[in-house]
């Protein structure tokens, strides 16, 4: 069975899980052998971009040991061979077109996103 | 009665925080009553929906004691369907992602829901007709 | 192609993201995929004939399915009668058949 993720809802919760669910989720499913790739739109689709740096958090004296680090989490997918997807659009929108980013981003115009999906046996919005 | 057919669900919002919660429960409730198959897994605050220490109560600005105000519950919700499975000779499976009801201290579910892992996810996914993702927001 | 099923729970005037899942409804459409957008939730809103649901009406003329949770309806007072053109009501079982059919389902 073939899976494609899609992560809408970037920054979620981030801080405190110090990863982001999803993106963890599908690193998951893969080490297990699953057939599962990934489409970062909306906020989310800022994970491909680079030179994000977290402060960990301090909260009274609670002081956090690991920041998350969502783009790497996101390199690590593409590294393990998991296909990332982004918007074109997306990306504009947010003028982050023209930043440094994800080099094994494959970026997708609106028109070819019926197609992508309908690559995959399941489709799972987040 | 079965189709045996199999959806599976996948439920991330905590109780009482969206209408997402009544609207997923209401789609089970469908899905049990056509004789389907039902796999959820609960994944963040979902663990909560079948947390067992939920407590009805009163309602004063409606001059409701916690009996007659009958809150409902999201552990009755998940009981109630677990009862209809077995009464339509469905198979319902519940599971609570386990790393998520560690972070949260969600341990006591009631009875009937199972803590599992994202393993469970893919093998009910895998083994389903198909799948809904209700994500939070 | 796939059939894709878009339900949308979110009020189109406090959301604009509602119009990628109207855009991705019509590019499916017109690849020759069926495809419907439920409107459920605080999704409804959008379904009054005097809404401004601007990404609707062309998703309408376009040939997509555009329906309306009655329960949804019913919890904000809009009447059947009251509903845009090409909007129809339905219950929220229609999801549950199109997930049946193997259609992919997006909820938003």
């Amino acid at each position: 069975m073939k899976v494609l993720n899609i992560v809408s809802a970037g920054y979620r919760a981030t801080l405190e899980e110090q990863d982001d669910t999803v993106i963890w989720l599908t690193h998951v499913l893969k080490k297990a052998g699953a057939e599962i790739d990934v489409l970062l739109r909306g906020s989310a689709s800022n994970y491909v971009i680079e030179g994000q740096a977290v402060t960990p958090l301090t909260v009274g004296e609670r002081v956090q040991l690991h920041g998350p680090d969502v783009h790497g989490q996101t390199r690590g997918l593409a590294e393990e061979g998991v296909k990332i997807y982004v918007l074109e659009a997306d990306l504009k929108s947010r003028g982050a077109y023209n930043s440094p980013r994800l080099q094994q981003a494959q970026l997708l115009s609106s028109d070819e996103l019926p197609g992508l999906l309908s690559q995959y046996d399941q489709v799972w919005h987040w | 009665m079965t189709n045996q057919k199999t959806l599976t669900f996948v439920l991330m919002d905590a109780p009482f925080e969206s209408s997402r919660t009544a609207t997923a429960m209401r789609l089970v409730d469908i899905a049990l009553g056509r004789g389907l198959n039902v796999n959820v897994f609960a994944y963040e605050g979902a663990v909560f929906l079948p947390f067992a220490p939920q407590k009805a109560h009163p309602n004063a600005v409606h001059g409701r004691d916690a009996e007659e105000e009958d809150h409902p519950l999201p552990r009755e919700w998940v009981a109630s369907l677990i009862s209809k499975a077995a009464r339509m000779g469905v198979a319902f499976d519940w599971v609570n992602c386990g790393l998520c009801v560690d972070e949260r201290g969600a341990g006591e579910a009631i009875e009937g829901v199972r803590r599992g892992s994202p393993a469970d996810l893919w093998a009910m996914a895998s083994s389903s007709h198909n799948t809904l993702v209700i994500p939070t927001d | 192609m796939k059939d894709i099923m878009v339900v949308e729970t979110r009020d189109l005037i406090e959301v604009r993201d509602v119009e990628w899942g109207a855009g991705l409804l019509a590019n499916a459409q017109s690849s020759g995929s069926t495809t419907c957008m439920m409107l459920a939730e605080n999704g409804v809103f959008a379904a009054r004939k005097e809404a401004l649901a601007s990404c609707l009406l062309p998703l309408i003329d376009d040939g997509v399915t555009v329906l309306a949770d009655r329960f949804a309806l019913r919890e904000r007072g809009i009447p059947e009668t009251d509903l845009a053109r090409g909007v129809a009501p339905a219950d929220l079982s229609v999801v549950v058949d199109w997930l049946e059919a193997g259609a992919s389902v997006l909820w938003r």
